[in-house]
């Protein structure tokens, strides 16, 4: 270890201890003797475990999953900051404020409010739901945003995203504004699935690449331009059944899944007329205790009309086709399978992996076409590799390549938690 | 342009992605963590139990935080895996608990917490460590659930976390002054990070987790059922 290496950790570790021994406890109860036997899971409320929440980054996300919000350390509000960097905006700072009340009639509450620096535009958004039933399990909510969005398919979650424009001048989505509000009413069936109904107008707007956007890393690098977007209002009607967050820990067979069929146009009026079906469906399933199959299918079709480019479906890239270009495919139908195989190494422990390095294998394969939905007449793209892991869901390298290209080189890709 | 993901050109990426892997596979030297042990799973009450056992649960590096005053938190993950021929065996039920423990630097007591029992203060690293070091019973599954002719393993995780997202939270809102109001918002920056960023700085720090895991032997469903009668 370098001087300099041993000095960093040195003031790491004197930094948070100093923090955290002024954080000792200011109570005090009589001294008992220790009891050995846990209590059966009947009585017993894990409150101190820290679980990992996944969640399929759909919807506005002004508002935590009541399940996880129940077992989160919040209580009844949270405040959190948000940053990403992007090559659009190309800073948001802002801050997101939520407040629940878990199991009551109280409403719940989600704000967010950012400022895009570089365009000068504050951004914002608010959602509220109120329970009609008791325990939630019926709500009506209303919703109005005003945010820089991407499509649904490009799913790179934001710190990552901005990481990766940071440190590998590379950028993973295509942007546009949004500016709408919309009404829903939804009906919670507990560990099965959000039933919703919600009629939304949002103006799409298209925003233009911002040539100052800088990288700390492989500056030369070009920027992909940032696509336009069909702009005006699009009314729709979505039908959407939702079950959006997951624990990583305890997790077995059974799916969590996005699935929304959105009609835009005709009565309701817009620039977009058109009939949209899209499904995610996921399931994570632990084969033994070292091995886990992690598996996610996603189709789309477009019934009627035309689709404008921001929603349009979309395959290819580190969170589809991992050997393929990014956006490598995009049309008004879509097909895509993945499938990750997860071993954990539990003899190869260091106080890097404290679980073990984590030997991973993955097929992908799908594709987006134009036209009518037949599988059938389609070429698919198969990218299989393999990797490693730091955890079953944290930091990973992935060797990814084209299997139907026989002198296909290795896509190197970097994730900073599984891609679905 | 469009460019494949992250490491632009596909044979650089292989040099990049080889060095990368190199340099991981490196750092993969033995660490030093608790070990477990489980006892044979046994019969009681309605429920089937597993003893983990802890051997050297405090390690020097987290006795040193611990007597700092700095938290650490033990989990127990506790798994009954059904054994399948011809193909993956199934997990059939699973447990978790958790113990905090702190250090009381006005009485020189430290205090575990643990969800669903009375509080224990112990006055010594020494102490604390026997009371770690004591067989834990958890119950793993309901004896009703077991199919007797079929044959079961438990699997036990403990986990000692020296630092963990809720303690980091706890200096953030103590830093805010707002700790004691658990109803009022307060900002928080290090949940908020991505926990692949939290786990890198806190490993870099020195605060990383200590894992220890055991198997059982195998027990048969009809036999655990038959012990309980």
């Amino acid at each position: 270890m370098t001087g300099r290496t041993r000095s960093l950790r040195l003031a790491a570790r004197l930094v948070v201890a100093a923090a955290l021994a002024c954080a000792a406890p200011r109570a005090r109860a009589a001294g008992e003797a220790p009891a050995d036997t846990l209590p059966a899971p009947d009585s017993a409320r894990v409150v101190f475990t820290t679980t990992a929440w996944r969640s399929t980054p759909f919807g506005e996300r002004l508002l935590t999953d009541p399940a996880q919000w129940r077992e989160g350390v919040w209580h009844h509000q949270r405040v959190q900051p948000l940053l990403d960097y992007n090559r659009v905006d190309p800073m948001r700072l802002g801050l997101q404020w939520e407040a629940q009340a878990s199991q009551t009639m109280l409403p719940r509450l989600g704000a967010r409010v950012e400022y895009a620096t570089g365009r000068e535009r504050w951004l914002y958004g608010v959602q509220l739901e109120q329970p009609l039933l008791a325990r939630g399990q019926v709500a009506l909510g209303v919703a109005m945003v005003r945010r820089t969005d991407h499509n649904d398919l490009q799913q790179v979650e934001d710190a990552e995203n901005s990481l990766a424009l940071l440190f590998g001048r590379q950028d993973y989505r295509d942007y546009f504004e949004r500016e709408g509000f919309g009404a829903y009413l939804a009906w919670r069936l507990p560990d099965r699935s959000i039933a919703s109904v919600h009629v939304r107008n949002d103006d799409y707007r298209s925003l233009a690449l911002w040539e100052g956007t800088r990288s700390w890393m492989f500056p030369d690098r070009t920027l992909r331009a940032n696509p336009p977007v069909a702009e005006g209002e699009i009314r729709a009607l979505l039908m959407r059944f939702e079950r959006v967050a997951y624990r990583t820990e305890r997790t077995r067979a059974g799916f969590y899944h996005w699935i929304e069929a959105e009609r835009a146009g005709g009565a309701l009026g817009g620039i977009a007329r058109y009939t949209r079906l899209l499904g995610d469906v996921r399931s994570v399933l632990r084969l033994s205790p070292a091995t886990t199959l992690t598996l996610r299918g996603v189709a789309g079709h477009t019934a009627d009309g035309t689709l404008p480019p921001q929603k349009q479906f979309v395959a290819g890239g580190v969170d589809g086709l991992r050997a393929h270009m990014f956006d490598a495919f995009r049309g008004d139908q879509v097909l895509l399978g993945q499938a990750e195989y997860d071993i954990g190494l539990w003899q190869l422990r260091t106080s890097a992996f404290e679980g073990g390095l984590h030997a991973l294998a993955f097929l992908d394969t799908g594709r987006a076409w134009r036209g009518r939905f037949d599988p059938g007449g389609q070429h698919f793209a198969a990218d299989g590799g393999f990797g490693v892991g730091t955890s079953e869901d944290n930091m990973r390298v992935y060797f990814a390549r084209n299997l139907q290209q026989p002198r296909a080189n290795f896509v190197v890709s970097v994730r900073l938690q599984r891609p679905f | 342009m469009n460019r494949p993901p992250i490491a632009g050109r596909v044979r650089r990426c292989w040099v990049e992605g080889v060095v990368a892997t190199a340099l991981t596979l490196a750092l993969v030297t033995p660490a030093r963590a608790i070990e477990a042990s489980l006892g044979v799973p046994y019969a009681r009450g309605g429920w089937v139990w597993a003893d983990v056992k802890l051997d050297d649960p405090i390690a020097p590096r987290v006795a040193e935080s611990l007597s700092r005053g700095m938290p650490a938190t033990l989990q127990l993950h506790a798994e009954l895996w059904r054994r399948r021929s011809g193909w993956f065996d199934r997990l059939e039920s699973s447990y978790d608990a958790a113990v905090r423990i702190r250090f009381e630097v006005w009485n020189d007591q430290f205090r575990l917490e643990r969800s669903g029992l009375k509080e224990v203060f112990v006055p010594s690293l020494d102490s604390l460590r026997a009371v770690l070091s004591r067989p834990l019973a958890v119950p793993v599954a309901r004896l009703e659930k077991l199919d007797a002719d079929k044959r079961y393993y438990v699997v036990a995780t403990a986990t000692l976390k020296p630092l963990s997202v809720e303690d980091a939270e706890e200096v953030e809102g103590w830093l805010s002054g707002e700790v004691e109001d658990k109803a009022r918002a307060r900002l928080g920056i290090i949940t908020a990070l991505p926990r692949a960023v939290f786990d890198a700085v806190r490993n870099f720090a020195g605060f990383g987790d200590q894992k220890a895991r055991a198997i059982s032997t195998d027990f048969d469903g009809r036999e655990m059922q038959a012990a309980s009668r």
